[in-house]
């Protein structure tokens, strides 16, 4: 053969490189060590072995094309070769044609680029930590073994308002627990639920610990922290790595939809017991109401006669005060019968455009007497302007006046009666609302009793009245789509609010 | 029959009111209520007796409760203003519908009024349809 050429034999037996001849086949005719020892295989079983059986399945396509580009002329491509054992070869295959005596053959030789690759695959990874670190949403900080940060995504510069690099863990995030202790302080250092460095270089891990931190700035955050030892291939331990994902956010969800659950099952009570209240007076109103009508004639007549009579009684005449406590009784029962008619068969409301501030005066005005007579003095905080709402005004007035004469009640040795109105803006957000405060400086309502106010038949006024005023007020305020609620301080007095929509 | 109350004044004649209900007692209040104010005033307990009032003699103005047996306001109403349309008639109720107000004004009733009645607005009533 022409090879046998001891001086090619010396130099091709050197290179690096795998060197083979094939027949157009892929066939081996011949191949360096470097070749067989690429292969994984004994140099002299070699000869007569298909180079394509060397070849990883998903590349033979590419060596067959190689290998007819080869007879025309060279050809270069990269190729994957599959050992025997499972080992994945990438190797760089050129290739040529070559005359042998009469036999057309192919020169094949390899590169084999495994640490090429390594290298590559290292730094692409290198380069994609590094990315990752730098770009991650949540914390990432590595610290030394005492502590010291040497590495630190984009977001723990964010998040401790500053650059952490070489600043002690602790003091660029001095977290605490949900009770506020210092984490580093913790009573128990072996409870799961406390965190320390030395644990954590100890090969003590945690994760998911919630955690608190208030920066310079005052700014708050809720955090779950994960932390662990950091080792390096050779599990060399080379510091702490720490992970902070920001949970501020959550927990105030959480802690809005907490809220809002409470204020739903407190709605939810509200309502049950308002059904109680209102099963009992479905069958209670119909007989409520029949029998206040029939009180209402026999009444009617007593007032009338009463008022005849007084009218014509000198005041200094013996029955005078007796026919006078007639009236003011009889009187007494009307209002009675006619809240009790009102509470059974509310009539319709009939809403229009109408001045809130009109509709207090109009009202203090009502009581003016009574409240002279008891030396209450009156302040009145009404803006000017304020938008109309719509109300049945006869309702409105029966409201404010119901609750002017609550207020005077709860203040028989005189007092300050204050009433405000300002526009407000609903609960809900956008309607806009008038809001109306009725407040006195009165004996105030027990804490037990503050509850109950808006029940019917509910009263703590030992001998006045059913308990169905407030009930009617708040009625006539919810079928307005408003609300009224109620704050008080025994001793110091009551204030009730009323919100009611305006007028678009 | 209860007593009627009558009342002259120097020669002007007293507006004449026709009171019917079947409560007694509330048509004594109105004879003396209405009586101290100058209205010379009829009282009926039932609507037959009304009737009979009507026929005999001339009234300017009715006051007619709704709710009586056996013919009631509305019916009453009715053959009132047949017989004698120049009456201008109110009605009374302790239980005000808007069936029996529509229905009422449809029969020419001039007002209707909730009971109790305030005596005071019912002297108004009565003065501005009786001028």
């Amino acid at each position: 053969v022409a090879l046998s050429d001891h001086s090619y034999r010396i130099l091709l037996e050197g290179m690096n490189e795998g060197a083979a001849a094939l027949l157009p086949d892929g066939s081996v005719l011949y191949c360096n060590r470097s070749f067989a020892e690429m292969l994984k295989m004994p140099i002299e079983k070699m000869i007569g072995f298909s180079a394509t059986d060397f070849v990883a399945p998903s590349a033979r396509h590419a060596f067959a094309g190689l290998l007819q580009q080869g007879e025309r002329g060279k050809a270069k491509v990269e190729i994957t070769f599959g050992l025997r054992d499972g080992t994945l070869v990438p190797a760089y295959c050129s290739i040529s044609p070559v005359q042998i005596g009469e036999l057309r053959c192919l020169c094949l030789t390899v590169t084999d680029l495994t640490e090429q690759k390594q290298r590559e695959e290292s730094l692409a990874f290198e380069k994609l930590a590094r990315l990752i670190l730098e770009q991650a949403v949540d914390v990432i900080v590595v610290s030394d073994k005492a502590g010291v940060i040497i590495q630190a995504s984009h977001a723990a510069h964010e998040l401790s308002g500053s650059n952490v690099l070489h600043r002690s863990f602790e003091e660029a995030f001095p977290l605490k627990f949900k009770d506020g202790t210092i984490l580093s302080c913790a009573v128990n250092p072996d409870s799961p639920e406390t965190f320390s460095i030395a644990a954590c270089l100890d090969g003590r891990t945690v994760q998911g610990l919630e955690v608190k931190l208030e920066r310079l700035d005052g700014k708050q955050f809720d955090l779950l922290l994960s932390a662990g030892p950091l080792r390096d291939s050779y599990q060399r331990l080379l510091g702490c790595l720490f992970t902070l994902r920001d949970i501020t956010k959550r927990k105030r969800w959480e802690e809005a939809l907490r809220e809002s659950e409470e204020r739903l099952r407190q709605q939810a009570h509200e309502l049950e017991q308002q059904l109680i209240a209102s099963g009992r007076l479905v069958s209670l109103g119909e007989i409520t109401a029949s029998m206040a009508h029939e009180f209402n004639n026999p009444l009617g007549i007593v007032i009338g006669f009463t008022q005849e009579l007084l009218s014509e009684t000198d005041p200094s005449h013996p029955h005078y005060r007796s026919l006078k406590i007639i009236d003011e009784e009889s009187n007494r029962c009307e209002k009675i019968i006619q809240d009790l008619l009102q509470f059974a068969r509310p009539k319709s409301t009939d809403l229009c455009p109408t001045d809130v501030k009109q509709a207090l005066e109009k009202t203090l005005a009502l009581v003016a007497n009574h409240l002279y007579k008891q030396k209450i003095e009156v302040i009145t905080q009404t803006e000017e302007n304020l938008p109309k709402i719509y109300a049945d005004p006869q309702e409105l007035e029966q409201v404010m006046v119901n609750l002017y004469l609550n207020a005077i009640d709860a203040m028989p040795d005189g007092g300050t009666l204050t009433v405000a109105a300002k526009p407000s803006l609903a609960a809900t957000g956008a309607s806009q609302q008038v809001a109306i405060w009725v407040s006195d400086t009165g004996f105030g309502i027990a804490p037990e009793d503050l509850p109950k106010i808006f029940l019917p038949f509910f009263t703590a006024k030992k001998k006045r009245g059913l308990g169905l005023g407030l009930p009617i007020c708040d009625r006539i305020i919810k079928n307005h789509g408003g609300r009224i609620k109620v704050e008080s301080r025994p001793g110091q007095g009551t204030t009730f609010e009323i919100h009611l929509p305006v007028v678009q | 029959v209860i007593p009627d109350s009558s009342f002259e004044d120097g020669g002007k004649m007293p507006i004449s009111i026709l009171a019917v209900d079947d409560e007694q007692n509330l048509l004594e209040l109105l004879i003396t209520a209405l009586g101290k104010r100058g209205f010379k005033v009829r009282t009926a307990l039932s609507g037959t007796e009304a009737l009979r009032l009507v026929e005999r003699e001339s009234f300017q103005l009715a006051l007619l409760d709704i709710k009586m047996g056996p013919v009631n306001g509305v019916q009453l109403l009715k053959e009132i203003k047949d017989r004698r349309p120049v009456i201008k008639v109110i009605m009374m109720t302790a239980y005000p519908t808007m069936e029996t107000r529509l229905e009422a004004s449809e029969n020419g009733a001039s007002a209707y009024l909730t009971k109790p009645v305030d005596l005071q607005k019912l002297v108004e009533t009565i003065n501005s349809l009786a001028h």
